[in-house]
């Protein structure tokens, strides 16, 4: 027993024996619970070879086999540098036709809301919105680099406003800076925002709605870059513009200075600052996804009348208790997601007394950001790959009034174009990428912190404790849906 | 102050948590949980470890490290051999003959100073 270790602190082999017995115990529990691969909708999941709680322990494995590569083999930071090389020249004129597309599809949007069909599979709103934008996007992004922030329609008006104003010889200073206490608070907001009202809000599919609270957003966005700037506020102030830039710092494509730049893998991550409110963006955007998948698993189906039901005692009336109680589900998901990530943060914090919890969260925050990506893959991938078929006949059709504008009107939604065996072993793959580059990040920056190895390796026990949680809630997560 | 129960934050923590637990089992959440730590438990043998603040396997991976560490030089070092050994490459010329001869021998210090 090490002499800082009090008897309080379990002995070695106690602590072996006890962990033996409660995998004992909690393999026979889980081997009397019925798996749920055969209570599944999606039928692929009966055909997996082995259950699908293997996979998360087959998971782990390969995890412990990356943190033992990385603790040997990779011995100095590598990541933390710029390392980037400049491929072409990027004309600035590009943004002007993008931000014109970024506005005509925002007011198709507008305008299809208004005057479409309200049945939410024959209007363009919805599928634009909650798949092309809320998830093609963001995935997108990770591929070719932030491209969004070119078409983004309030920024592209702004910047249109400000150039006519340029022409007329109105020269238009922001008034505000951007306070530095609001950081990227926002962005947190906004996607709540969002979240709440793809998930929980029951008149969500109503593109009425959808549009009248996109010029809402339009009008928010524009009386923000008047305050604080165009700039300024396009990175911290929108809610969709900072999360899609955050995942694009995983690309390794990057457009800025007049140039396209091609970056090392993940280290555009490293450079993500340390601003008020980027640990709680990272932990919002993984527990709006676990609160998606939990919400159509069994935990959740059997609280949640319960939660409903304590809000209708209170004599709310419907829809008010189910929103509610989701709301609570939603908060409770983004709690368990904070909570381990906390575990890994005050783990770390007594391998050195060099650092404090908060310093080590921020410090460690862009580790997460290849989780919440895996996430955000790992759970849509199936709806992009399927519901986002739909655009091809929405496109000739946006209004539901029988148009046919691009001859692909009869278009239909093809399932069998990926079977669901398929997308599993897609999902796993994207957890399992994920979370290994989430590793490797955490890896790199402990090596740039500690001045030891022996600490650096030792904070990296417990971030391989968060990464091996993370990975095996994603994979409960994404088994239970449909159970 | 003797005779007042002296609740540490922990405890205090523990305190709240526990109802909401509670209630989880007693609303028959229970199959599902046992379910979850099926998929959880490698984390949680992870953690068990940890918390007793035993690191396991840390001594192997440090000497590895250091092992890889040392073999890394030396796998340069030989190549550099190697191809020294490989005609050409073993005589400097031109530019990279006078850069080697300036890397293998710096002018004195009190002469760069005078000049």
């Amino acid at each position: 027993m090490s002499p800082d270790c009090v008897p309080t602190c379990l002995s070695f082999s106690t602590a072996v024996r006890r962990s033996a017995a409660i995998t004992v115990v909690l393999l026979t529990i889980a081997a009397l619970v019925p798996p749920p691969a055969g209570a599944h909708g999606i039928s692929g999941r009966a055909s997996l070879p082995v259950p699908a709680w293997l996979f998360a322990w087959a998971a782990a494995i390969v995890l412990v086999v990356s943190f033992v590569l990385l603790s040997t083999m990779w011995s100095r930071p590598r990541l933390q540098g710029i390392h980037e090389r400049r491929l072409i020249r990027w004309p600035g004129a590009l943004s002007v036709p993008a931000g014109a597309i970024g506005l005509a599809l925002f007011a198709l949007v507008i305008y299809a809301g208004y005057e479409g069909v309200s049945y939410y599979t024959a209007n363009f709103d919805i599928t634009f919105t909650y798949v092309i934008f809320w998830v093609g996007v963001p995935i997108s992004s990770v591929v070719l680099g932030n491209w969004f922030s070119a078409f983004s329609p309030w920024r592209a008006f702004a910047r249109g406003l400000r150039r006519l104003g340029a022409r007329a010889r109105v020269r238009w200073r922001p008034p505000l800076s951007y306070p530095a206490w609001l950081g990227r608070w926002p962005v947190v907001a906004g996607l709540l925002g969002f979240a709440w009202l793809e998930l929980i809000y029951h008149n969500r599919d109503d593109p009425s709605v959808l549009a009248s609270l996109a010029l809402a957003y339009f009008a928010l966005m524009l009386l923000g870059m008047a305050l604080f700037g165009i700039e300024a506020w396009s990175e911290k102030g929108d809610a969709f513009g900072g999360y899609f830039s955050l995942l694009a710092r995983l690309s390794s494509l990057d457009v800025r200075q007049g140039a396209l730049w091609l970056r090392r893998p993940l280290s555009g991550a490293t450079s993500l600052s340390e601003e008020r409110g980027t640990v709680a963006l990272v932990l919002v955007i993984i527990g709006i996804t676990t609160f998606d998948g939990a919400s159509n698993g069994v935990v959740w189906n059997t609280l949640q009348p319960h939660v409903q039901s304590f809000f209708s005692g209170l004599g709310l009336a419907d829809p008010l208790p189910d929103e509610l109680a989701d709301s609570v589900g939603l908060l409770l998901a983004i709690a368990v997601v904070a909570c381990l990530y906390r575990i890994g943060v005050l783990g770390m914090r007594t391998v050195s007394s060099r650092f404090g919890s908060a310093q080590l969260a921020r410090t460690f925050a862009h580790t997460l950001v290849p989780i919440a990506f895996a996430y955000v893959l790992a759970h849509y991938f199936s709806l992009l790959v399927w519901q986002g078929q739909a655009i091809g006949y929405l496109a000739s059709n946006p209004l539901g009034h029988g148009t046919d504008y691009f001859g692909t009107a009869d278009w239909h939604v093809d399932y069998a174009f990926l079977g669901s065996t398929a997308i599993w072993y897609i999902q796993v793959l994207a957890l399992l990428s994920g979370h290994v580059s989430g590793l490797a990040l955490a890896h790199d920056r402990a090596l740039a912190k500690y001045s030891s190895m022996q600490d650096a390796v030792r904070s990296q026990y417990w971030m391989l404790v968060v990464m091996v949680g993370f990975t095996s809630l994603g994979l409960w997560l994404l088994s239970a849906v449909n159970t | 102050m003797t005779g007042r129960l002296a609740i540490s934050r922990r405890t205090f923590a523990l305190a709240l948590a526990a109802p909401p637990l509670l209630c989880l089992g007693a609303y028959g959440a229970l199959p599902a949980i046992a379910q979850a730590a099926a998929y959880l438990l490698p984390a949680l043998v992870l953690l068990v470890a940890l918390a007793a603040r035993r690191y396991p396997g840390e001594q192997a991976l440090l000497s590895m490290a250091g092992r890889w560490r040392q073999r890394r030089p030396r796998a340069r070092s030989a190549g550099r051999t190697f191809a020294g050994l490989s005609g050409r490459a073993a005589s400097p010329r031109g530019g990279t003959l006078i850069a080697s001869s300036l890397a293998g021998r710096a002018p004195p210090l009190a002469v760069a100073a005078l000049a």
